[in-house]
């Protein structure tokens, strides 16, 4: 807590606003300027090369707050958001867990793993694509040889799988750096102790491992959803396209088909804001409820 | 050190000199969407290089911006900061709204500014209409194709099919005999949205929206929900219900695939499909029209697919006029037949229809007549063309309700309902952006 308590306090007002200027404008010409942009496209109509804009107060939010398919976009991004997290996270933990025991300085086999996360989310789509096509997916083949009736194509539930698959799996290494230094950082003597006083793997991993993880779980929960609400769209447009019938169809993917293919520009906004809204209560709720349980040390 | 001086003086002329030439060129920027590491990339760029080869004046200069999509994009940007490419090539759905814009001027209007007279008349007319407003023809076609029925010859044999389908319902006959035969699918189509709904309509004469399908105004509704299509919806359900049919997704490759390892015996696809199903299909391949329906005596014309060259608005007149000798080096017979040789798009003129008749193309490559023949049939208002704006997001609800049908959650009836309830707002906001 001392820390906290001690302010570095400047002389003057120009030099600390001199000292953020790069940092802020940055921030103004990269962030703010094109969010207020957005904000208001989200109240106009225009054709794409603004020579019509049409005031349209709220119709762009009531053309989708009304709209049943809208609805259902947003249940299928809680659905995809929420898997693509859990999935991430459990897996590259497991991993980071299971690492810990073998890798402790091996620097390139720490590096293999962090490589999918380098690939672009088109071309992960695009690989999971080719492995599970119905059409010439080889272990499509595999799983329909097995007898199972995976249709990605036409089953909402398998084309659900397929894309959190691809998109947790490009994350899962991201994840892993985080959990495995965070693991390297965790003092043996506490392990061991708990081991002398009768702790088993299981225990242990609950009781001392966790919490001293729960900063970097907390941040890797936050980022996680983030990447799940805003970087999959390159994934749902290379392997569903939002089929079949919209299972698929996750509100980002629909920001940027709306925006980037069919010059839709007031709809788009208006769905960006939306999908704003919705991750900052989410990251809100977040801070509120979970980060109480988080041990800074 | 004298000749050393005069080396150099000589040097300096000459770069004087060149750069005077170039000077005196001038460039006309055309932004595309074929790879140049693709074949339509390559003949494209050696259409490029003779034109600029046969004369001094213009420079056509190439720039692959990527997909259609980032092309029109990048189009649009470009306009928006004042730094528009002269040509852009701008695919099917994204043409309504260029011709709807400020930001082109008319193909016809530049040709005849250039001093070039165009009989107009000899285009092929679906192909022409599909870019036709208030009386101008607002950009040049470039390449057009449109769908046909390919099929597996040795397929078609092994289960006895002794003629080749031409109605629907002689391919619903065809499809029991190949399942007999062991096929497991049938049938499969590409670009649904394209093949098995607009298609069908113009070829049945049925209209897909109200006001010829928006070619007499942007205010036009959907009204293919009342037409026949949902009969012909209704049979692909039942189709899929007996295991005659496979749906392989939204665009070409997984139908092709299933093409290509003969799990599908016939494949509804572009006419451009040609080139992919040539290299890759291992067994005795061929195709047919589309079919028509068995009572449907007047087919009409199918619909055509593919992209338009249109001029962007604010350049100088040295540059339409280069633009518009590109364009006539583009159109001539010789290189419209050299086009649908090579790329397997078809021909934009009857008089390059007939070059490559005489040629005896069609002898060799009988399919390749194919499409230009389904073309030239006589057109309706139900067939000139679909300008309908926010197309791209149509296109995605009539995807998806498909596949409601194909996983047999909605009924035709109610998934071409709902096409329509969820298509016909869209449409409504776009018209409003047009004053």
């Amino acid at each position: 807590m001392s820390g906290r308590d001690k302010k570095v306090v400047f002389k003057g007002r120009v030099l600390p606003w001199l000292l953020l200027a790069p940092q802020l404008v940055v921030l103004a010409v990269f962030f703010f300027w094109p969010a207020g942009e957005g904000i208001v496209q989200a109240f106009f109509l225009s054709d794409p090369f603004f020579n019509t804009m049409i005031f349209v107060g709220f119709d762009n939010f009531r053309d989708l707050l009304t709209s049943p398919e809208y609805w259902d976009s947003i249940r299928v991004t809680l659905v995809f958001s929420l898997a693509t997290t859990a999935t991430a996270m459990i897996m590259a933990f497991a991993l980071a867990v299971a690492a810990d025991r073998v890798l402790h300085g091996s620097m390139v086999l720490r590096s293999l793993v962090i490589w999918p996360y380098a690939v672009a989310p088109a071309i992960a789509g695009m690989l999971w694509l080719f492995l599970f096509h119905p059409a010439f997916g080889v272990l499509a083949l595999a799983l329909r040889g097995l007898g199972i009736d995976w249709d990605p194509l036409l089953d909402g539930t398998d084309a659900m799988v397929l894309i959190v698959a691809a998109a947790a799996w490009k994350q899962v290494s991201y994840n892993f750096v985080f959990f495995f230094a965070g693991l390297q950082m965790i003092p043996r003597s506490l392990i061991e102790a708990a081991a002398i006083d009768g702790a088993g793997p299981m225990r242990r991993l609950r009781d001392i491992v966790l919490p001293l993880l729960s900063a970097t779980t907390f941040f890797l929960l936050v980022m996680n959803v983030i990447y799940a609400f805003f970087d999959t769209f390159g994934i749902v447009d290379a392997v569903t396209e939002g089929g079949p019938g919209g299972a698929t169809r996750i509100l980002v993917y629909k920001v940027y088909k709306d925006g980037f293919q069919a010059q839709d520009y007031g709809s788009s906004a208006a769905q960006s804001i939306v999908l704003m809204a919705i991750v900052i209560v989410l990251t809100f709720l977040q801070f509120r409820y979970v980060e109480r349980r988080v041990n800074y040390a | 050190m004298k000749n050393g001086f005069i080396g150099l003086f000589a040097a300096g002329a000459m770069v004087a000199l060149s750069s005077t030439t170039a000077l005196a060129t001038t460039q006309v920027h055309f932004w595309h969407a074929f790879s140049p590491d693709i074949k339509l990339g390559k003949v494209l760029a050696r259409y490029a290089q003779e034109f600029n080869a046969s004369q001094d004046d213009y420079e056509i200069v190439l720039t692959y911006k990527g997909t259609y999509d980032d092309t029109i994009n990048a189009t649009i940007a470009a306009v928006r900061a004042g730094k528009q490419p002269a040509i852009a090539q701008v695919h099917g759905p994204a043409v309504p709204t260029l011709i709807f814009s400020d930001a082109v001027v008319p193909v016809d209007t530049v040709m005849a500014d250039a001093g070039y007279t165009i009989d107009w008349e000899r285009f092929i007319e679906p192909v022409m209409a599909m870019y036709q407003f208030e009386g101008n023809q607002m950009a040049m076609p470039f390449n057009t194709s449109t769908p046909l029925m390919w099929y597996n010859a040795d397929a078609f044999e092994k289960a006895g099919i002794a003629e080749v389908p031409a109605s629907w319902d002689d391919l619903d006959a065809a499809a029991r005999k190949l399942k007999d035969a062991g096929y497991e699918c049938p049938v499969t189509s590409s670009w649904q949205e394209w093949i098995v709904l607009k298609n069908y309509t113009f070829i049945e004469d049925q209209p897909f929206a109200s006001k010829a399908n928006g070619m007499q105004g942007p205010d036009a509704e959907l009204t293919f929900n009342k037409t026949r299509f949902v009969d012909h919806l209704d049979r692909i359900q039942g189709w899929i219900k007996d295991g005659l049919y496979e749906y392989q997704g939204r665009q070409w490759t997984g139908a092709h695939q299933a093409f290509y390892n003969q799990r599908c015996a016939v494949l509804l696809e572009s006419s451009a499909g040609y080139g992919g199903i040539s290299q890759n299909a291992k067994f005795d391949f061929s195709a047919t029209l589309l079919p028509v329906e068995a009572d449907n005596d007047t087919p009409r014309n199918s619909f055509i697919g593919g992209a338009g060259l249109f001029l962007m608005k604010g350049l100088d007149k040295p540059v339409y006029d280069g633009a518009a000798a590109f364009f006539n080096f583009l159109a001539s017979p010789e290189m419209q037949f050299d086009w649908h040789r090579n790329s397997g798009y078809v021909p934009i003129t009857v008089d390059a229809y007939e070059l490559a008749k005489e040629k005896g193309y069609y002898d060799e490559f009988p399919h390749q007549e194919l499409a230009i023949k389904q073309l030239m049939r006589e057109p309706s208002d139900n067939t000139r063309g679909i300008r309908l704006g926010y197309m791209v997001q149509v296109d995605e609800i009539i995807n998806e309700e498909l596949e409601n049908v194909w996983s047999m959650k909605k009924s035709a009836q109610e998934a071409a309902d709902d096409m329509v309830r969820r298509g016909n707002p869209l449409l409504n906001r776009f018209a409003k952006t047009i004053e």
